[in-house]
């Protein structure tokens, strides 16, 4: 079983160390209080503001409409200071693309807080918080018997792609705005819990 | 946990998926008040595997206690090859 909350390591770029976190369930409170109110106070132009693809989400009504479905999950990952580092929403009841007679957890959103991230604020404070909540994801979805995929929707970006290929997700599609679809097979799922050493 | 240089530029968003992306039998379960995280994970397995479900009859989850429950999961978990997560509590 899956159980909330479970520790993660997160890479503290300043210091240059590992630092102990943590992933659990995301409230709505905590959506509202910790990244709608919170995560775009950095000194950053709007301009690069409104480049970030997740600019204008808002955590709190995300929440909101998912809490109390079992079909949905909602995890933040919370640095040693207690912050919410970066957030995803995901749900557990998608078809696989790649084996149709399977299930598997679809990504609906995934986000580091902007100050995690080296485009916009220099050094950025942690990383590794988008890859501890997607090998949650995965973990979780092994823990229900649907072999660990994951299928996401990545926004055009050639790091993202890189980071998702060499992962081992396979490309399901691309349209016309050049997102991709990825799904993460079960066989690939399992030998990344292996070396993680989840499973 | 890969966290120097193993990383991505971590925004992802997703579509509204259509009716033939989800299975239909989930709705059944959404807005169920589950007591606790352990009878939300059994109800999500329950619901994803019916053919598994069909070897625990008449479990009403609210009658079983603790031990009783993860005895089921444990044997939920047998049937169908999961192997326990290290990094939380199995």
């Amino acid at each position: 079983m899956f159980v909330l909350p479970t520790g993660v390591t997160l890479f503290d770029v300043a210091r240059q160390i590992d630092v102990d976190a943590i992933v659990g369930r995301l409230t709505r409170h905590d959506a509202a209080d910790s990244i709608d109110g919170k995560w775009w106070g950095i000194p950053v132009s709007k301009t690069l503001r409104e480049q970030e693809g997740d600019h204008h989400w808002c955590w709190r009504q995300q929440v909101g409409e998912k809490r109390n479905r079992a079909a949905w999950e909602c995890l933040a990952a919370r640095g040693p200071e207690g912050d919410i580092e970066g957030a995803a929403i995901y749900r557990v009841d998608a078809r696989s693309q790649l084996d149709p007679n399977e299930g598997t957890v679809y990504m609906d959103r995934l986000a580091a807080a902007p100050r995690n991230r080296d485009w916009l604020v220099a050094p950025p404070r942690y990383r590794g918080v988008g890859t501890a909540l997607l090998l949650a994801a995965v973990q979780h979805s092994y823990s229900l018997g649907l072999g660990g995929r994951v299928w996401l929707s990545c926004l055009p970006d050639a790091r993202s792609q890189r980071f998702y290929e060499g992962k081992g997700f396979c490309v399901l599609s691309v349209d016309e705005d050049g997102m991709i679809d990825y799904e993460l097979p079960a066989d690939v799922a399992e030998k990344w819990l292996e070396a993680e050493g989840c499973i | 946990m890969p966290s120097r240089d193993d990383d991505f530029v971590p925004v992802s968003s997703g579509r509204q998926l259509t009716a033939d992306d989800v299975r239909a039998d989930m709705d059944a379960v959404n807005g169920l008040d589950a007591k606790s995280d352990l009878d939300l994970h059994l109800v999500r397995m329950l619901t994803l595997h019916p053919n598994v479900k069909v070897r625990f009859r008449s479990q009403d989850l609210s009658r079983l206690d603790d031990a009783t429950k993860q005895a089921l999961l444990a044997d939920m978990n047998r049937l169908l090859g999961i192997r326990p997560l290290r990094s939380t509590s199995g």
